[in-house]
């Protein structure tokens, strides 16, 4: 037992003594590209599981941004797709993976805004830039990281612009339902604070779980204050429900408006049937219809993200081949901050629209717009409504 | 019976297959032969996994460490499922205990930062309270109730994590968590938290070798065999159950402050019953009751699905396919314990 003793304490030992040899560098550095090795974009998004759909639409819609452009400076570009199921651990492993990866020069992702936090701070060690094209987590940007980009909204522009819609509406009393997760609680409370600050009254916050079927206790708890709209933050599976339950416990002339995980045709039209009429949600402006026929040409019906997707890639891309300096040996040299400061100074037309970002990260102007749904000659889709 | 416990006990040092027993029968001195090449090989061992983090890089060295939480975790649990016999789905409250106790005093959440090697025993022992807890509504419960009890606690401690916004900051998780130092030295890379986390299961393993086979170790071993014999024989029922819930809780404690610590930020999605089946699963794949099986199951299970990131969205299939045709191979596990073969066996 002696022997054995000293065995373990000879091993603490020795991790002891190593580890003040095991040291990282903390400079921003650059990014050596050797002759005839390849540009890498990396992606991080969820590929197997729940929202899967979501993740490979995002996948594809970088893929192709990544053919299109080929090469830059005479280094082939291709993409490092990874899954990271859209977890805090599973992300940071990948984070770690691409950062440590010479090659790779920034990365679309991540997909969630769960995996989007811990592994922004681990861009943010290796100065490796980030764009991501579905994160809308506030925190993402509020806390002033140079390395995070996103070319969608934050939670806060697209409760402002609700909350506007809904007070040009006149609408005043209103009850808000979100899904407790860190996606429609955010929206939800955003909203509600929007709301108030115009004057409108919140009858009531009530949080529901992701994967319940019936919502009517909650509706029926809501119908005796008559509100003139419910607010929902959260995502199709549960919206379309809730559309459906509304009409089955009264709530008849109550308008119902939700986020950009309810515009979706399947999810929320297909599913909510009849009761979808007339729902509001928010979403992008319609990315450029040459390049939907293109895309859906390609890989079929378009989901969600993947004209922000696209966006992102090219705006790393523009940035790589504007800081990229060639050298005589072939081999390219990227410095991170100067990449870093050529993303942040984007001015770029994309198929999204104008893409500009402010000092924290975020996309400037007005990008969400509101969509009802509408039906004509018995076919019901999203009509955008001019606002 | 007690003493030819111990002769096996001693017996079951490190050697495996019909070669070391044979030698044993004739020498008859376990010092001789068997003990020497045994240290020598855990040396070799031990040195390989000190020098391995600057051969693999960041990335390798990252999935380590998060093996080596799940290797924690499993020796936890092998505690309650292996060593007591008592099926515990709930395991991941624990590691929630342990992962929020630290991060809400050393975040700017609450803005309070105590040090992290101050937290740690703090999170053991509020992980070791959270087990006593579960462990005293459930001490007449067995078998399929009381995995059902347990697996409501685990959802319960979830789903309180996800709705006590006030405290938790709900679903948006708590973030920018310190990380442990020692003096000025902070310990926030991948290689430098390789070490700690190794040195954590260092200690974790020879406190679970230790227990296994001291008296607590075999009274919960005769209790999992038979409660009411063990309890006849003068073996105090509820005395173990609450040592073997609040001892095995204790280690998830560890693993939680260390995974909120690593991380930088959590959110209680990521304490989701799926946790509680991995953990379960590597202690099965490894082999029940067997320290060197939950090490290796933690290999398998957690260090696999990131092996196999090169068959893309295939990965899980070849996963799922892997564990399939292990159980038929080996039902017992990668490495049963000697105890365990020997049931299996008869």
């Amino acid at each position: 037992m002696v022997k054995r003793i000293n065995i373990f304490v000879l091993s603490i030992a020795f991790c002891v003594v190593l580890i003040p040899f095991s040291s990282s560098a903390n400079e921003w550095g650059t990014i050596t590209i050797p002759a005839g090795k390849p540009i890498k974009i990396g992606l991080g998004a969820m590929l197997t599981g729940d929202y899967a759909s979501l993740g490979i639409d995002i996948k594809y819609g970088t893929e192709m941004a990544v053919q299109k452009k080929g090469s830059i400076l005479g280094h082939t570009v291709v993409l490092q797709a990874e899954d990271d199921g859209c977890a805090g651990p599973s992300s940071v492993a990948i984070a770690e993976k691409l950062c440590n990866d010479p090659l790779v020069v920034g990365l679309v992702g991540y997909m969630c805004s769960g995996g989007s936090k811990p592994a922004s701070d681990i861009h943010n060690k290796y100065k490796v830039v980030m764009i991501s094209p579905s994160s809308t987590a506030l925190e993402l940007t509020a806390r002033g990281i140079p390395i995070f980009f996103r070319t969608c909204w934050n939670d806060k522009i697209q409760a402002r612009r609700a909350a506007s819609f809904v007070y040009s509406r006149k609408w005043t009393r209103i009850a808000v339902l979100h899904d407790k997760s860190d996606y429609g609680q955010s929206l939800g409370e955003d909203f509600a604070e929007h709301i108030r600050a115009k004057g409108g009254k919140i009858l009531a916050i009530e949080g529901i779980t992701r994967g319940d079927k019936d919502f009517t206790p909650v509706l029926t708890k809501i119908k005796p204050l008559k509100p003139q709209l419910i607010y929902f933050g959260g995502m199709a599976a549960e919206g379309s429900l809730v559309v459906r339950q509304m009409k089955r416990v009264g709530l008849r002339k109550t308008h119902f408006m939700s986020d950009d995980g309810c515009y979706t045709e399947k999810d929320f039209i297909q599913a909510g049937g009849k009761a979808a009429n007339g729902c509001y949600v928010t979403y992008a402006k319609q990315p450029d219809p040459a390049w939907v026929k293109k895309f859906e040409a390609k890989y079929g019906p378009k989901q969600t993200f993947s004209p922000q997707a696209y966006d992102a890639a090219n705006i790393l891309m523009m940035a790589v081949e504007k800081v990229a300096e060639k050298r005589p040996n072939g081999s390219l040299v990227i410095g991170k901050k100067a990449l870093r400061d050529a993303v942040a100074d984007t001015k770029h037309n994309g198929i999204t629209g104008e893409i500009a970002f402010d000092t924290y990260g975020d996309r400037t102007g007005s990008v969400v717009v509101i969509y009802k749904v509408v039906e004509e000659d018995g076919k019901r889709f999203f009509k955008q409504m001019i606002f | 019976m007690r003493d030819q416990d111990n002769n096996h006990n001693s017996e079951v040092g490190g050697q495996n297959g019909k070669r070391g027993r044979s030698i044993r029968t004739i020498c008859r001195n376990p010092q001789s032969t068997i003990r020497i090449p045994y240290n020598v090989y855990l040396s070799v061992l031990m040195v390989m996994l000190i020098l391995l983090p600057p051969l693999v890089g960041n990335y390798w060295t990252q999935v380590l460490g998060d093996i080596g939480i799940y290797v924690m975790l499993g020796i936890g649990l092998n505690i309650v499922v292996g060593f007591a016999g008592l099926l515990d789905l709930g395991y991941v409250a624990f590691y929630a205990i342990g992962a929020y106790g630290y991060a809400l005093l050393a975040s700017p959440h609450f803005g309070i930062h105590i040090p992290f090697w101050l937290m740690l025993p703090a999170c053991v022992a509020l992980a070791a309270g959270g087990g006593a807890l579960l462990g005293i509504p459930v001490l007449r419960m067995r078998g399929d109730y009381l995995a059902i009890v347990t697996l409501g606690f685990g959802e319960i401690i979830r789903i309180l994590l996800n709705n006590m916004d006030h405290v938790t900051n709900g679903p948006r998780g708590l973030l920018r968590i310190d990380p442990p130092a020692i003096g000025d030295f902070i310990i926030n890379s991948p290689f430098r938290w390789y070490y700690m986390i190794l040195a954590g299961i260092i200690l974790s393993t020879f406190l679970a070798d230790r227990l296994n086979n001291s008296r607590i170790g075999r009274a919960w071993i005769a209790m999992r065999e038979d409660q009411d014999a063990a309890a006849v024989m003068g073996i105090n029922i509820l005395k173990y159950k609450l040592l073997a819930f609040a001892i095995g809780a204790s280690f998830a404690g560890i693993g939680g402050a260390i995974f909120a610590a690593r991380q930088g930020s959590i959110f209680p999605e990521n304490f989701s019953l799926m946790v509680s089946i991995n953990v379960l699963c590597l202690i099965i794949i490894g082999g029940m009751g067997s320290i060197p099986g939950v090490i290796l199951g933690a290999v398998i299970l957690i260090g696999l699905p990131e092996v196999l990131r090169g068959v893309q969205q295939y990965r899980m299939l070849a996963f799922g396919a892997l564990l399939v045709i292990m159980m038929i191979y080996r039902p017992t596990g990668f490495i049963p314990s000697a105890r365990r073969k020997m049931e299996f066996k008869e």
